[in-house]
């Protein structure tokens, strides 16, 4: 089930809502365990197992290392669930693309098994991983109720599309959280916005995107308008959702970590990726790169380091040569950053480096959206002129005139220009006021147009089912 | 807590507006029917073990949620109103409104269709109609009028037209009615041209197969009925005023004998040139010879001539045909979407020395695979 659909909304919403603040505190967890059941159950009905499996494994692993803890025993298990959660997670989401690859390699036929993907396995695994690896690291205490344990690992607010929630994050909150007012209406307000910038941003540029696959009639400013609306496509779907994320877990009293903030106003590609999924790459840097020695290695080592996390990276977002391609690509502009690049990107004008980034970034994201990095290139070539490709047509003019206006929404929507302005305006009573008595009214208003597209839209795939 | 006030005002606000909606999808009674957009809407699936394991059912239920939801027509409009009045974009489902008249926008021809649609003309004529004068005519959908002045995509109709007549045999004439029609000929909010408007068409034509009368010339009465919405209207849900519908009389049509191919038992049943009762259905247009048919013979009971015309055509052929009658004493009328050729070799008699145009709107020839000539 889709956040941003209108049976979620206009139907499983209010239900859940009403059955979680009508029981007891002590009934509220199984009300949120059966609600995400059932909301994975809409969508993958045979895989909701898997998911149940993990959580048990999980679970039951937990129990093992707490048991066994102090003793080797204890790192065994810790080495089990990784091997189980990491085998389920390859065997479903990777054993296509190792065959593939075997069968180029080796010119064998090796059959493909084809399995579907199931949706949001990338983000329950990480989780269960990181509950199972910070029990026996001791920075969190076991759960010894499976209930709370499970209610954690299939969380419906972000079991499909994350932010990736960490076991300690949340571990008070399972026994213990507020429901008020306060966190509800916030709650609410990310929601909406959320759901604003996913179905009023997101989906148009994607169907930019859509369109500018389909036509014939492609010219070097298409490439350009293109890669703009890729990478305002994918911020606002991915950020879109996980301000439903937040927002939704908020309501219910949980406080998610945030997973955005402002990629696009980075100047290097260091700063892009303390902005851009945040949850991801703290995960990656907590479980992967520093226990691989992070960068209190040699400059060999730390560079290797580096070059494994990021392939991972790559991995993670999808079982294709592309996806590590576009992983390692940040790998190598990491390790020239490191090196030398990062300082001379502090000297220059902040305008250059912005520039910079954002270029590398467009390349990036068109790496990411090709179905094979031969497709990549010869769109990045075209990009810069390379395909004798004409400059401009009236097709170009017409979509780009069509659809300049949401691009300049998205433009500054992904600045944070809006949130400075209403918080500087708060400054002011009168202002405060006012922002007070709007908001509710912007809250209707946002509601009754993201349902407006939703009616008269039909289907309205989310971009990060894949992962 | 000076914010207290307006969290309860947004919490209050927000599960209001939830469980408004929620309680009227409960209450509300399913349509069945769409009326603006000419589709039936998704009903309750059906709920068993196999919908739910297959997620059929929830497949299923997302469309009757989407098709069902209360004010969905106000809605569709709330969107259509946002995406052009606050986001200036210039399309709806590529639906888009310049000079008052809504048209859909294509930047390409189909080549091989084209080239197809030819091949297919080329297999009726030796089929059908060797030994007859054979024209055929192309329509142009609005979008020709009015894409490129108005900055909308298009694509090269010299080059459509080029391409489809070079590959038509010669012994078919070609007759252009490219410049016999403006854009208000055709409905507002609709793909159709209007009846009313023919003048030129039909002169083109006459011209060309020797007609006796020339349209101004044949004392039509009009009859008109107002609110005629058209798919454009439906589909993009745009801000329009409804069309007016005209149909025209003379005494030849009023005289004329019509029969449909009842596509159920293969006989011809008796009808109308003007099917009144279609102006109150779905789609007023229809209201011409009965909308989609397969076949249709009209005779004139008033002719005084013994040509007869055979007619391939698609919907615009609805509304032009009438305006033919007085000219034939016989008009057999094909839509080869729903009607194979094998099938005429039995139903239609095929005589020689006759009239036969093959007349279709750009779209069709844009998708000929839909012409069953096999």
């Amino acid at each position: 089930m889709l956040f941003s659909s209108i049976t979620f909304i206009y139907y499983f919403l209010p239900v859940v809502i009403l059955l979680y603040f009508i029981v007891p505190f002590r009934f509220k967890n199984l009300v949120l365990f059966c609600a995400s059941i059932f909301f994975y159950f809409w969508g993958e009905p045979v895989y909701t197992l898997i998911m149940i499996f993990t959580a048990l494994s999980g679970y039951l692993h937990g129990l093992l290392i707490d048991q066994f803890r102090g003793t080797k025993a204890s790192k065994v298990w810790v080495v089990s669930s990784i091997v189980v959660s990491l085998a389920v997670l390859g065997l479903f989401k990777y054993s296509d693309f190792f065959v593939e690859t075997w069968n180029g390699l080796f010119k064998t036929d090796v059959a493909l098994l084809k399995l579907a993907l199931p949706i949001g396995i990338s983000f329950y695994t990480f989780q269960t991983l990181s509950y199972t690896i910070d029990l026996y690291r001791g920075t969190t205490k076991v759960q010894k109720n499976f209930l709370n344990f499970a209610t954690y690992v299939v969380l419906f607010p972000q079991l499909i599309a994350g932010p990736i929630v960490r076991y300690v994050d949340v571990e008070k909150e399972l026994t213990e959280r507020k429901h008020n007012f306060e966190n509800f209406a916030y709650g609410v307000n990310r929601f909406v916005l959320g759901m604003a910038k996913k179905v009023l941003l997101a989906n148009q540029f994607g169907e930019l995107c859509e369109i500018f696959k389909a036509t014939d009639e492609k010219t070097i400013v298409f490439y350009w308008v293109y890669a703009l609306a890729y990478a305002l496509h994918i911020y606002f779907d991915f950020s879109g959702y996980s301000d439903m994320a937040i927002g939704l877990g908020r309501i219910f009293g949980f406080h998610f970590p945030e997973n955005f903030n402002y990629p696009y106003i980075s100047k290097s590609i260091t700063e892009f990726w303390r902005r851009w999924h945040i949850t991801l790459s703290s995960w990656f840097r907590d479980y992967v790169y520093i226990p691989l020695g992070g960068n209190r290695v040699s400059k060999l080592k730390w560079f290797r380091n580096i070059l494994i996390v990021w392939a991972l990276t790559g991995m993670w977002h999808g079982a294709g040569w592309n996806f590590i391609a576009w992983g390692l690509f940040f790998a190598v502009l990491l390790i020239l950053e490191k090196a030398f690049l990062g300082d001379l990107l502090k000297k220059i004008p902040a305008v250059f480096s912005w520039f910079y980034t954002m270029i590398l970034v467009f390349i990036s994201w068109i790496l990411f959206d090709a179905e094979s990095i031969q497709m990549a290139l010869s769109r990045i070539v075209a990009m810069f002129g390379g395909a004798g490709i004409a400059f401009n047509n009236s097709v170009t003019s017409y979509y780009f005139i069509s659809y300049a206006f949401l691009l300049e929404i998205g433009c500054i929507g992904a600045t944070p220009l809006c949130k400075i302005l209403v918080n500087k305006l708060k400054e002011k009573e009168w202002a405060n006021r006012v922002v007070n008595v709007l908001e509710p009214i912007v809250q209707v208003v946002l509601l009754l147009v993201v349902t407006a597209y939703l009616v008269d839209g039909s289907f309205n795939p989310f971009l990060y089912f894949r992962f | 807590m000076k914010n207290r006030g307006r969290d309860i005002a947004v919490t209050i606000v927000f599960v209001f507006f939830l469980f408004a909606f929620f309680g009227i999808n409960l209450l509300k009674s399913p349509e069945e029917i769409s009326v603006s957009e000419r589709r039936k809407l998704a009903m309750m699936p059906e709920f068993s073990g196999e919908n739910v394991k297959s997620t059929k059912f929830m497949t299923d239920f997302e469309k009757y949620a989407l098709d069902q939801f209360p004010f969905r027509e106000d809605f569709r409009r709330l969107k259509a109103k946002v995406l052009f009045d606050v986001f200036q974009q210039k399309d709806n489902h590529e639906i888009y409104i310049a000079e008052n008249q809504a048209s859909a926008y294509k930047d390409k021809f189909n080549e091989v269709s084209v080239q197809d649609a030819a091949k297919k003309f080329n297999k009726l004529q030796k089929q059908f109609l060797l030994n007859m004068n054979v024209y055929y005519s192309v329509i142009p959908d609005k979008n020709y009028f009015l894409a490129e002045k108005n900055g909308y995509p298009h694509y090269n109709y010299a080059e459509f037209e080029k391409l489809l007549t070079s590959n038509v045999n010669e012994n078919l004439t070609y007759i252009s009615l490219f410049d016999c029609l403006r854009p208000e000929d055709y409905y507002s909010t609709d793909t159709h041209w209007r009846q009313e408007k023919l003048k030129n068409v039909v002169n083109r034509l006459g011209e060309n197969m020797r007609f006796h009368k020339r349209f101004e010339e044949q004392n039509y009465e009009r009859s008109e009925t107002h609110d005629f919405y058209g798919v454009f209207y439906g589909q993009s849900a745009l801000p329009m005023e409804a069309d007016v519908l005209v149909y025209l009389t003379n005494d030849a049509i009023k005289t004329a004998k019509v029969s449909i191919l009842d596509e159920e038992t293969f006989e011809m049943k008796p009808a109308e040139v003007y099917a009144k009762e279609k102006l109150e259905g779905q789609d007023s247009y229809d209201v011409f010879l009965s909308g989609a048919t397969a076949l249709i013979t009209i005779e004139n009971e008033q002719a005084e001539t013994e040509k007869e015309l055979y007619i391939f055509r698609d919907s615009y052929g609805s509304s032009l045909t009438p305006l033919l009658i007085s000219e034939y004493k016989k008009i057999t009328m094909i839509d080869l979407r729903y009607i194979a050729t094998p099938a005429l070799k039995q139903l239609v008699e095929w005589k020689d020395g006759q009239d036969a145009l093959i007349i279709l709107c750009t779209d069709v020839i844009n998708s000929s695979s839909i012409l069953k000539v096999f």
